[in-house]
């Protein structure tokens, strides 16, 4: 009984982290790189801590090394640090404020998107988790609340969190394109959500709620105007679970407004709408199977992408307005804390390659393309 | 409600009685394959495994929680790592066997109603996030049981009957 060692009390760190590597292989396409050949740039790593000041406050933080190509900002990044302080601590309903840069809670996989052994796949479904937006919808600089509730009705948990996240050159050409040379800035990023699970249900069922403004300030040589985007979305999920299978779903509507850029009156307001229904299945312990099924549109009001092709001369061909997929995966745990995933996408369209609004129409040629990855990795 | 429960009570008091009886009138039978050595390994091995099976979990705290009965709700927000402070302000420790255990197993489906894969979806999502923290892992149930006696502000479960150990036994709703 002597040697048995206590868990760590106030004022003592926790400790985690995770280190991934994987291959990973998108032809015919710009999504990993140019060439289309496979690519080591699927590198993840990251480590975290938290501190126990107080009983009621305690700061955490985690430092992250990212390597995905052409998918996001590579580099060392400062994923999170924020104080957590429990307003509320009771046995029915609980209230944390976070103040600093804090992650993300409002979607399915959001908050641990970059961790590879929480995700149920090595990419996520591009609709919902799109790569180029990484940085930006990953976390925020800024204050959130959680607020979650036991009541005889079931599990509630409210989110809200107002902020902005910094964005680099580089981030600024994923979003906009090569040949942008000026700064861009979020101005700020405003979200609720609401998570419901009923009383011994399987389901869990949540909405959230996004409005964001970005700003553009050209450079004085450059081709481009300076621009105000606006970007607001509206998503649902469920989420419905057996002991060996798993069905998870998000649909969204998403509005976003662009003025000036191309030119100083310029405005065009669009619709997209997207979402992705997943079935995980557990074959055996530490064996899972995973299929999706992703979908996404620019335009709600031109799906095929036919009035992007007419409306840029030809010059933009029609399946840069939507991406649709297909995705099957597989993970396997060698050991408690070693884990290998693989997994290959059929994709329609390359309305989801970077950059966003200027589209690389070099590589990205063909309708049809796909990405196959695969990844080992470990975790303490 | 409580009509009901007490009602609940005397009906499963009576059927354990029954059972009782009835493997009584069966004794005979079982000692004749008991004195066959060939059985007398799969005997044993038969009543392991129900006397283990229908071995109730308790939920287990340290003496200093000043509760004695939590709800459902209550005990998942507890093992979730959402609840981190008892009603007297001192933290909540947290301490369970590993996800493949058979003991976490039967306790995520009885007490908590909980799938043991949606705990760990939970405590990875609250450590890589930074929102919270994992409990604390052990590797055996007397581990476990220990770390409950010497822990001010722990919570566990048991398969064992956890009375007369100095630890607090807690009622779930």
């Amino acid at each position: 009984m002597g040697c048995l060692a206590l868990p760590s009390q106030a004022n003592e760190w926790q400790w985690h982290g995770f280190l991934a590597q994987g291959v990973i292989q998108a032809d015919k396409s710009n999504f990993i790189n140019r060439s289309g050949e496979p690519s080591l740039a699927l590198t993840e790593l990251g480590l975290n801590g938290a501190l126990q000041l107080q009983p009621n406050l305690r700061v955490a933080g985690q430092v992250v090394y990212l390597d995905g190509g052409n998918r996001y900002p590579d580099g060392l990044k400062l994923d999170y640090l924020f104080v957590d302080w429990a307003l509320v601590n009771q046995l029915d309903w609980r209230l944390n404020v976070y103040a600093g840069r804090f992650k993300n809670q409002h979607w399915i996989y959001s908050s641990t998107r970059d961790v590879p052994l929480t995700r149920p796949s090595i990419v996520l479904p591009q609709s919902v988790y799109f790569d180029t937006f990484r940085d930006i919808a990953v976390s925020s600089d800024g204050l959130a609340l959680k607020a979650s509730v036991d009541t005889t009705a079931g599990h509630l948990e409210l989110n809200w969190s107002l902020g902005a996240t910094p964005l680099s050159d580089k981030q600024t050409r994923l979003l906009l394109g090569e040949q942008v040379q000026g700064k861009s800035r979020q101005k700020y990023v405003h979200q609720a959500s609401l998570f419901w699970q009923p009383e011994f249900s399987n389901w869990t069922l949540g909405i959230s709620l996004l409005d964001s403004e970005f700003s553009y300030r050209s450079a004085a040589e450059a081709p481009f105007l300076d621009a105000d985007f606006v970007v607001q979305r509206v998503m649902f999920n469920a989420q419905y679970l057996q002991e060996r299978w798993q069905l998870v779903a998000e649909v969204f509507q998403e509005r976003m407004d662009t003025s000036g850029f191309f030119a100083p009156d310029f405005e065009v307001q669009q619709f997209g709408q997207g979402g992705y229904v997943q079935g995980l299945y557990q074959v055996s312990p530490g064996f899972r199977l995973n299929a999706t099924l992703d979908y996404f549109v620019a335009n709600k009001d031109d799906r095929r992408g036919k009035n992007l092709e007419q409306s840029s001369q030809g010059s933009i061909p029609a399946y840069f307005g939507y991406q649709h997929s297909f995705s099957l995966a597989a993970s396997k745990d060698l050991a408690p804390r070693v884990r290998v995933q693989l997994e290959h996408h059929w994709m329609e369209g390359t309305g989801r390659l970077a950059p966003g609004v200027l589209p690389d129409l070099v590589t990205n040629q063909d309708r049809y393309w796909q990405l196959w990855a695969l990844q080992l990795m470990y975790w303490f | 409600m409580q009509d009901d429960k007490a009602a609940d009570r005397t009906v499963f008091s009576f059927t354990c009685i029954q059972i009782q009886l009835a493997t009584g009138g069966l004794w005979s039978c079982l000692e004749f394959w008991y004195r066959c050595s060939m059985f007398k390994y799969l005997f044993l091995v038969f009543v392991l495994f129900f006397s283990l099976s229908s071995q109730a979990v308790q939920v287990i705290a340290h003496p200093s929680v000043e509760l004695k009965q939590l709800s459902p709700a209550q005990l998942r927000a507890l093992f979730s790592m959402r609840q981190t402070q008892w009603p007297d302000g001192s933290a909540v420790r947290v301490f369970v066997l590993s996800s493949d255990h058979p003991l976490h197993q039967n306790f995520c489906k009885e007490q908590l109603r909980m799938f043991p894969y949606q705990l760990d979806n939970i405590w990875n999502r609250l450590s890589f996030s930074g929102i919270g923290t994992r409990p604390q892992l052990v590797s055996s149930e007397q581990e476990l049981l220990q770390m409950i006696q010497l822990t001010p502000g722990s919570i566990g479960y048991s398969s064992i009957s956890a009375e007369d150990t100095g630890v607090r036994i807690i009622e779930i709703l």
